[in-house]
């Protein structure tokens, strides 16, 4: 366990905190004194509501001296991607169209995680529209990889990313249209995981295209996800793409064992023969790959034929669906967006209909593709991304396009896919795992990811800063 | 496959949309536009089948009771 308050995991915290063993008013005093301390560096928040925070842990420290315990969340410090609505907090999505933007209610999981007791220590950075890229002319923070500060912690949750590697939160919820929950916690080497599209409400969180946006929590471990996860998922009203299938008990699926579990590798696409494809990145997840053999999981090459044109019908779908939303703005006021997101919307409005429809039906085959692999193996297991992050003087709004997208294929099935640290670079920095399972089948990929996080143990080492 | 785009068809799709760009902001956006235009064009040379929907139109009435 680790001895400083601001490095404890979740699922260590919990238990003190239930047993009176450590202070909520404590602990959440850490966190806003480390945030002081180091976000001035980090840039990863853009809200911290220190007052509110501090009169939450109050709360909850009362709660649970009278026997009030709530769960493996009460008193926990966490925060929130600026895309989640808070009642009464700032809310922003990282954009000036949005500044002055304060809600009235909270969204359905921001409501979930303050039933569930957690302590909200504030708001985190993010690409502006959960799109846009580390962008200086849109004025909001930039968040740092707390790995190598010249890196970006990926995107678009970027302080969620970087927030948990750091020790600013215990965990965050991230949001993720083509792997904007995965990609960071690759970069950032954390887990994060983006349930099934109709697992997790989306009520009250910003949209940025309709049919590919999911919510999912962004955590230091994969057992602290699924805690996470535990307490937004299952229906809601207000959300009409919510799911009515029951929510399982996903602690229970955190063992250390695989053996007998199939795992399907689509290499012709995830190792495929391309020069835009980090070496480093293969070397390290074809080495998770055989430790999880070597743990008794059986590791089978799959074709999935279709994925050669996700590159093209994942941001077709994305980019048409975000310019439908943002249109009148771009016209109207578009010195308001930053220079990043202003040129990828205004691409996304140029897009013919029969290309969005295409790429529609692109998904519909990718889907039954997938169904018919998963009949044959459990989960199927890829690098989360196919470089590690770049610096910043690499970026512009093109960068991340010209690489190909490991993550932007489940947004489109909507199965879920949890990205788990596996190794570094040559350079040092953190490379993930990606694994994706059946629908509603979050149980499967806890386990798989769970069971080589003990097995690797990387989650023992934490970024110098 | 043409994935190029000469800039008075470019500015005449862009002028259709009902953005008013001036001409640094054109040449800014062409050459992103064009990024598109090979796998755009490969994805729509697939020759699916009639049964491949699209967007399933689910509006969620209930019988009246």
């Amino acid at each position: 366990m680790a001895t400083e308050l601001h490095y404890l995991t979740i699922g260590e915290a919990s238990g003190l905190l239930r047993d009176g063993k450590l202070s909520p008013v404590e602990l959440t005093r850490a966190f806003l004194d480390r945030i002081e301390a180091l976000d001035e560096r980090l840039e990863c928040y853009i809200t911290v509501l220190r007052d509110e925070a501090m009169a939450e842990a109050r709360q909850a420290e009362a709660e649970i001296l009278r026997g009030e315990y709530r769960g493996p969340i009460h008193g926990v410090p966490i925060a929130l991607k600026d895309l989640y609505d808070t009642e009464g907090a700032r809310t922003t999505a990282s954009s000036k169209v949005m500044a002055d933007r304060v809600p009235s209610e909270d969204a359905t999981t921001t409501a979930r995680l303050r039933s569930a007791g957690a302590v909200l220590l504030g708001k985190l950075a993010m690409h502006e529209f959960a799109l846009g890229g580390p962008d200086p002319s849109n004025g909001f923070p930039l968040a740092r990889n707390p790995w190598n500060l010249d890196h970006i912690p990926g995107g678009s949750s970027s302080g969620s990313g970087a927030g948990v590697a750091a020790g600013l939160c215990m965990g965050t919820l991230g949001s993720c249209t083509g792997g904007s929950i995965r990609g960071p916690a690759s970069y950032c080497g954390i887990a994060g995981i983006k349930a099934t599209y109709g697992r997790v409400s989306r009520y009250g969180v910003v949209p940025l295209s309709w049919t590919l946006d999911h919510c999912g929590p962004m955590t230091w471990t994969v057992e602290d996800s699924a805690i996470m996860l535990q307490a937004i998922a299952g229906h809601d009203p207000k959300d009409p793409t919510t799911s009515r299938a029951p929510v399982p008990d996903y602690a229970a699926s955190l063992t250390e064992d695989v053996r007998g579990l199939r795992i399907g590798v689509p290499r012709h696409f995830f190792f495929a023969d391309d020069p835009s494809i980090n070496r480093d990145t293969l070397a390290a997840v074809d080495g998770a790959l055989g430790t999880l053999e070597d743990m008794g999981a059986e590791v089978v090459e799959v074709s999935v034929p279709t994925l050669e044109h996700a590159g093209a019908a994942q941001p077709v779908i994305m980019l048409s669906e975000a310019f439908a939303y943002h249109q009148n703005t771009l016209r109207d006021r578009p010195e308001l967006f930053g220079e990043m997101v202003r040129a990828r919307f205004r691409t996304g409005g140029l897009f013919a209909s029969s290309d969005y429809v295409q790429a529609q039906r692109v998904r519909n085959v990718l889907k039954r593709e997938f169904a018919q692999v998963l009949r044959e193996v459990d989960v199927v297991a890829s690098p989360t991304m196919s470089n590690p992050a770049p610096r910043f003087d690499q970026m512009d709004a093109m960068t991340t396009s010209r690489v190909p997208s490991f993550t932007g294929p489940y947004n489109l099935t909507g199965m879920p896919a949890i990205s788990v640290p596996c190794g570094f670079t040559g350079e040092g920095l953190p490379v993930g795992l990606q694994i994706a399972g059946k629908p509603f089948d979050e149980p499967t990929v806890f386990r798989a990811a769970y069971a080589y996080e003990r097995n690797a143990r990387l989650f023992e080492t934490r970024p110098a800063i | 496959m043409a994935e190029t785009i000469s800039m008075e068809d470019f500015r005449a799709l862009v002028n259709r949309v009902g953005m008013e760009l001036d001409d640094d902001e054109l040449a800014h956006l062409k050459p992103m536009y064009e990024h598109f235009l090979g796998p755009v064009a490969r994805m729509n040379a697939l020759d699916l089948d009639a049964e491949d929907l699209a967007v399933v139109f689910g509006p969620g009435w209930e019988p009246e009771v």
